[in-house]
């Protein structure tokens, strides 16, 4: 009897826990990767020569385009192909992290399906652009040196 | 010490929308807000509605929002409450009278969890018998009287309703973590679902209602983690 109760069909979708673990390993992994490229980006740069501001927008989006207007030496140091993968990792946990709590909350707050459906069809739109920009902008307009 | 008592009023029978109810009575410090309820309803009002039962925070029918916090009035002491008392409906229940709710939705919720010892193994000459560290497993979550403070303080639960709310997730909690019991993973795909575990977001505000001080949070945790093994 225990094997069958309740188990007349229920979605066996383990999509909310995978999100839900993700959010917790992301976060972590968010913070690791920043305090990693800000520290790096001082050992290299050393203080003084990058602004407050050019550090944070190093620290959470490593690309040598926010480091230019420094007086840190871009190359070799910021860009290669190896911060270029790093950008793009800590922008997918970044974008993906930010995009799933939008979606938690639209569920918790949008009733009628339909419009949930278009919102959530809409919210993956703005994710895929996100990260085709991230992609246009960290290997295209930056160019794998 | 002089007290007011201000108390969300509606009968749908003459009322268009609730209003507020205001009631000045002498009381002493050491006085529950439950026995101004009945001081109001005896001396006062006779119209006024609420349910309690034991009066002892033991069966739980007298949980209500207190000075915007969810209690039991027959455990909040004047003098812990201030001189001013505004007592409304527990939130996100369809209000019956005054501070009567419907509570059918959230027994619907923890049905739906099958709330019950699953074992089909033959039960032994004597008993089930169960070592005390078994017992001290899920010893928290049998606390839970059922009073709805918990589940009626959560905004996911006031964000949309379909959400099973913390009292259900405790007492899947409690058979679970039980030894005893078979029936884990029939309740495990039922918290799994989308309107299960997921839609707590940790804010914590069961925790504070919980009149039982059950660490209702940690217990939703250990679900959500049992889930990610299983």
């Amino acid at each position: 009897m225990a094997a069958h109760i309740g188990s007349s069909a229920r979605s066996r979708s383990k999509f909310e826990l995978y999100m839900w673990f993700f959010t917790r390993v992301s976060g972590v992994l968010m913070l690791v990767l920043g305090a990693y490229s800000i520290i790096y980006a001082n050992l290299i740069g050393g203080p003084g020569m990058m602004d407050a501001a050019a550090q944070t927008r190093w620290a959470f989006f490593p690309i040598s385009f926010h480091v230019t207007a420094s007086k840190v030496e871009v190359e070799p140091n910021f860009q290669n192909a190896f911060w270029q993968f790093y950008g793009l990792l800590l922008f997918l946990l970044a974008a993906t992290h930010g995009t799933n709590g939008i979606r938690v909350i639209l569920k918790d707050y949008v009733r009628q399906p339909v419009l949930l459906a278009w919102l959530n069809a809409l919210l993956f739109i703005v994710w895929l652009s996100m990260l085709g920009a991230a992609v246009y902008l960290l290997f295209v307009a930056q160019g794998v040196s | 010490m002089k007290v007011k008592v201000k108390v969300r009023r509606f009968n749908p029978e003459k009322d268009h929308r609730p209003y507020w109810g205001e009631y000045q009575l002498e009381a002493q410090p050491t006085d529950r807000v439950l026995d101004l309820l009945v001081y109001i309803k005896g001396y006062i009002d006779g119209t006024l509605t609420f349910r309690r039962s034991c009066a002892h925070g033991i069966c739980g029918s007298d949980a209500m929002v207190i000075n915007g916090r969810n209690r039991l009035a027959c455990k909040e002491l004047v003098k812990d409450v201030g001189r001013t008392i505004v007592i409304e409906p527990l939130r996100g229940l369809p209000v019956i009278k005054d501070l009567a709710v419907d509570m059918e939705p959230f027994f619907r919720k923890y049905r739906s969890i099958l709330p019950f010892l699953i074992n089909d193994e033959p039960p032994p000459y004597t008993e089930r018998l169960q070592s005390p560290e078994a017992r001290e497993r899920f010893d928290d979550t049998t606390k839970c009287i059922l009073c709805a403070a918990c589940t009626t303080s959560c905004p996911s639960f006031w964000a949309n309703d379909s959400y099973l709310g913390p009292a259900a997730i405790v007492q899947a909690h409690r058979f679970i973590f039980d030894d005893r019991d078979r029936g884990a993973q029939a309740r495990l795909a039922i918290l799994a679902e989308a309107d299960g575990v997921w839609r707590c977001r940790t804010i914590y505000n069961c925790v504070d209602a919980c009149p039982r001080e059950i660490d209702i949070t940690r217990a939703i945790g250990e679900v959500k983690k049992l889930l990610l093994v299983e």
